[in-house]
C-alpha cells in the first residue's frame, strides 16, 4: 500500500465510524466533539506513515484514536460533565412504552459517562463487537483480563440500573 | 436488569454512538503543522539534564580543586550525588519521551504521558531528601562564596549540633521519601502533603498511574 494523502483519506473515509464513536463518547459538548474528532484525525495523519501494513487498519485506528480521546477528556475534563443535564429527567421511569425505552437509554449513557475513560474504552470496543484477543492488544491487557473487566463491567451497569429503580 | 435486556440497550446505544455526520476535516488535516504535545516534555526534560550536567561539572572541578579540604570534599561528593540522580532520572525521562509512539497500546502510553505528567513529584521527593544534607550545601557555599571552610573556622559546638539534627532528619526524611509516591495516593496526609506542593492536576495524575496499573494488572 502506498502511504500517501489520498490512501489515508480513503481509509479514514471508510473508517470514520471510529472517529465519530469515540468522539461521541468522550467529547463533553458539541464543539468539543468536532474539536476531538479534528485532533483524532491530525494524530492519524501524523501516524500513518508508521502504520505497520501487517495489523488491521482498525486496529491500529482504535489504539490513536482511544489514547487521543482519553487525553483530550483528561484534560477537559474539570470545564464540566455534559451527561448531568439527564439527572433530573430521570427518577421517573414509566412501567412500560417509548418513552421508558428512551429514558433507559439516557440513563445507560449516564451510566456510561460515569465509568472511568479506560473502562469506557472497553464498553467502547465490546459494543464493537471485537474479540477479546484484539480488545486486549488495543488497550495493551491480558486477554483473560480483557474478559474479566466486561463481565465485571456489565454486572456493575445492571447493579446500577436496579439500584435506580429501587431509589 | 436482565441480561437480555441490557444488551439491547446497549446495541442501541451503540447506534446512538454512531450518529451524527462526519465533519468535513479530511482536507484540513493534511495541512495542519501541529505542534507535538511531547516537545514540551522533551525540551523541559533537556534543560533539566543540560542543568545536572552542568552543576555536576562544576561540582567536580570544584572538589578537584579543593582535594586539600576534606569538608568540601565530602559536601561536594555529597550533591554531586544529588546531581547524578537528577541526571539518571532525566535520561530515563527522555527515553520514555523517545519510546512514546502512537502505534502503541493505549494503557503503555496512556502511562508514559502521566508519568511525564507526574514529573514535579520527582522534585518534590529528591527535594525533601537534601533536606538531613542541609549542612553541606552551608559549609559549600562559604567555601565558595566566601573562600571559607567553615568546617575549619567554625564553632563547633554549632556544626556539631547541625550534623546531629541533620542525623536525626535523617530516617523521617527517607520515610517521607518512600512515602510520597502514587501508590499512597489515598493516605489523607499523603494527599495533603502533594496538593500543597503540587496541586490538583499531580495529584489526579498520581491517581491516574494507579487506575493504569490496576486497569493492566487486575
Amino acid at each position: 500500500m502506498i502511504k500517501n494523502e489520498s490512501a489515508f483519506e480513503k481509509l479514514l473515509e471508510q473508517n470514520y465510524g471510529i472517529i465519530r464513536k469515540i468522539s461521541n463518547l468522550y467529547g463533553q459538548s458539541p464543539d468539543d466533539k468536532a474539536d476531538l474528532s479534528q485532533e483524532i484525525s491530525i494524530q492519524l495523519w501524523h501516524a500513518f506513515p508508521k502504520f505497520d501494513e501487517n495489523q488491521k487498519f482498525s486496529t491500529w485506528m482504535y489504539r490513536i484514536a482511544l489514547n487521543v480521546a482519553i487525553s483530550h477528556y483528561r484534560k477537559n475534563r474539570t470545564k464540566g460533565n455534559f451527561f448531568t443535564q439527564y439527572d433530573e429527567n430521570l427518577h421517573n421511569i414509566p412501567a412500560s412504552g417509548e418513552e421508558n425505552r428512551e429514558n433507559k437509554l439516557a440513563l445507560l449513557e449516564k451510566f456510561i459517562s460515569e465509568l472511568k475513560e479506560l473502562d469506557k474504552a472497553l464498553m467502547l470496543l465490546y459494543l464493537e463487537k471485537k474479540k477479546h484477543e484484539e480488545i486486549a492488544d488495543i488497550l495493551g491487557i491480558s486477554v483473560s483480563n480483557a474478559g474479566t473487566k466486561i463481565g465485571r463491567i456489565k454486572q456493575l451497569l445492571k447493579q446500577k440500573f436496579d439500584s435506580y429503580k429501587g431509589e | 436488569m436482565e441480561d437480555k435486556a441490557l444488551n439491547e440497550l446497549m446495541a442501541e446505544f451503540d447506534k446512538q454512538l454512531d450518529s451524527g455526520g462526519n465533519p468535513a476535516i479530511t482536507g484540513k488535516v493534511k495541512g495542519i503543522n501541529r505542534k507535538n504535545g511531547m516537545r514540551y516534555y522533551f525540551i523541559r526534560t533537556c534543560f533539566e539534564l543540560f542543568i545536572g550536567l552542568i552543576t555536576l561539572n562544576f561540582l567536580v572541578s570544584f572538589l578537584l580543586n579543593n582535594l586539600s579540604s576534606p569538608s568540601i570534599v565530602i559536601s561536594a561528593s555529597l550533591i554531586a550525588v544529588f546531581s547524578v540522580a537528577i541526571i539518571f532520572a532525566s535520561v530515563r525521562q527522555l527515553l520514555l519521551i523517545l519510546k512514546f509512539d502512537f502505534n502503541r497500546d493505549v494503557v503503555t502510553n496512556q502511562s508514559i504521558l502521566t508519568e511525564l505528567q507526574t514529573r514535579f513529584l520527582f522534585w518534590l521527593r529528591i527535594s525533601i531528601l537534601q533536606i538531613p544534607f542541609f549542612l553541606v550545601y552551608i559549609i559549600l557555599g562559604f567555601a565558595l562564596f566566601f573562600n571559607v571552610d567553615i568546617w575549619v573556622h567554625g564553632d563547633k559546638t554549632w556544626l556539631y549540633c547541625n550534623i546531629i539534627l541533620g542525623a536525626v532528619l535523617l530516617i523521617p526524611v527517607v520515610w517521607l521519601f518512600t512515602k510520597l509516591t502514587p501508590e499512597n495516593v489515598e493516605v489523607p496526609w499523603v494527599r495533603k502533603v502533594v496538593m500543597l506542593a503540587g496541586g490538583d492536576h499531580l495529584i489526579q495524575s498520581m491517581e491516574y498511574l494507579e487506575q493504569l496499573k490496576s486497569f493492566k494488572n487486575s
